[in-house]
């Protein structure tokens, strides 16, 4: 009997030795998550910009856009994204089905310049640029975004023919990966 | 000796509680990180924010428009006792295609105080040429009797809807009128007093 509880107490002297041991074992444990880029929507009105009369009094192209013309359009208050991104902006001229076939005097394009801003970036096209132009975004970019039609112009002088004209504003936003 | 020996069997039962433990944390240690984020998400799920494309529609007006800036008027009387010729120019401003009509009031010069037995009417004739932005346009001679409202018969600018420019516009252009007229057949024939007429030039753009 005696015997038998030395070796309990061997065995228990171990194991209270291999305890502390095992009590400064340590691991790691490694934590890997994302922010995904993003771009917060961007909807407007369908109303189109109303740019009012495109002749003045003599029957030439205005050389601005008159005063009751809606030449700029507040397109979000605060858009962003949180990642390098390029805006694509296109102007397709505005036009009248109308024709004549006096055209070397009259026209049925006007051409205009679209200013987009957003917050400290900007850029800008002529709708005589078919392919439109790319806004380069470097980095997160958040701000008012505005929409600004100037300049309308004509080639040669031209006088714009009688009608009702329309055209479109195009912009992509696109995050850059 | 037998509190030690219990006391012993209670330390071991109580050591290989904790060393089970110990193995079960190094377990769950060892299992997925995504495990961590929590069920039901992955960072997959975050939204990838797709191009945005953005149409603004753009509208605008040219209006048409036709008037003239300035009505014929002959420099001064016609003496209807002999031939004669006066010319007149007036002003158009029309920015889309129009139609051109000439109106005779009375179909001649006609007599304010008409005696009996006495021509009342004293025929005369009229030419219109317009300048418009594609050339002159001389649309010929045309008897007042024809223009009248009772009659328009063939003349090229008061038949129907008048005289059509085609495609042209006249922006302040200018548009010339003459009038022509025969003398009596005899001088004593044309009694005395005042004849008149009244001759409407009507613009409209072409619909």
């Amino acid at each position: 009997m005696r015997t038998t509880l030395l070796r309990a107490s061997l065995l228990l002297g171990a194991s209270l030795w291999a305890g502390p041991a095992l009590a400064q074992d340590s691991d790691t444990m490694t934590v890997q998550s994302q922010v995904a880029p993003f771009c917060s929507e961007l909807s407007v009105s369908s109303a189109p910009m109303n740019l009012g009369s495109l002749a003045g009094p003599t029957g030439q192209l205005v050389a601005s856009f008159g005063s009751g013309a809606e030449t700029e359009r507040e397109l979000a208050a605060s858009f962003y994204c949180n990642a390098p991104a390029t805006v694509t902006i296109k102007a397709t001229p505005l036009t009248t089905p109308n024709t004549t076939t006096d055209t070397s005097s009259f026209t049925s394009r006007v051409d205009y310049t679209a200013t987009l801003v957003w917050d400290d970036v900007n850029g800008n096209v002529s709708s005589t640029v078919a392919s439109g132009a790319v806004i380069a975004v470097p980095e997160a970019n958040i701000g008012p975004m505005k929409l600004t039609l100037s300049n309308p112009a004509v080639v040669s002088n031209r006088r714009p023919v009688a009608g009702d004209y329309s055209g479109q504003v195009t912009l992509t936003v696109a995050l850059a990966q | 000796m037998r509190r030690l020996t219990n006391t012993l069997y209670r330390a071991s039962a109580l050591l290989l509680l904790l060393g089970g433990i110990g193995g079960a944390g190094v377990a769950s240690a060892a299992g997925s990180d995504a495990a961590a984020l929590g069920s039901g998400y992955t960072s997959s799920d975050a939204p990838l924010g797709a191009p945005t494309e953005l149409r603004i529609d753009l509208s605008g007006t040219v209006s048409p428009r036709c008037r003239m800036t300035s009505a014929p008027t002959l420099a001064g009387q016609p003496d209807l006792t002999r031939e004669g010729e006066m010319r007149a120019q007036f002003g158009i401003d029309c920015n889309a295609p129009f139609n051109l009509r000439v109106r005779s009031g009375e179909g001649g010069f006609a007599a304010e105080a008409p005696r009996e037995g006495v021509t009342r009417l004293v025929p005369y004739e009229i030419a219109v040429a317009v300048d418009t932005d594609s050339g002159t346009n001389a649309l010929g001679w045309c008897g007042a009797d024809q223009m009248s409202n009772e009659q328009s018969g063939s003349c090229a600018f008061a038949s129907g809807e008048g005289w059509s420019s085609g495609d042209a516009t006249a922006i302040n252009r200018t548009g010339t009128m003459q009038l022509r007229w025969a003398a009596p057949p005899g001088a004593d024939t044309l009694p005395l007093g005042r004849y008149r007429d009244t001759i409407v030039v009507e613009l409209a753009v072409r619909s």
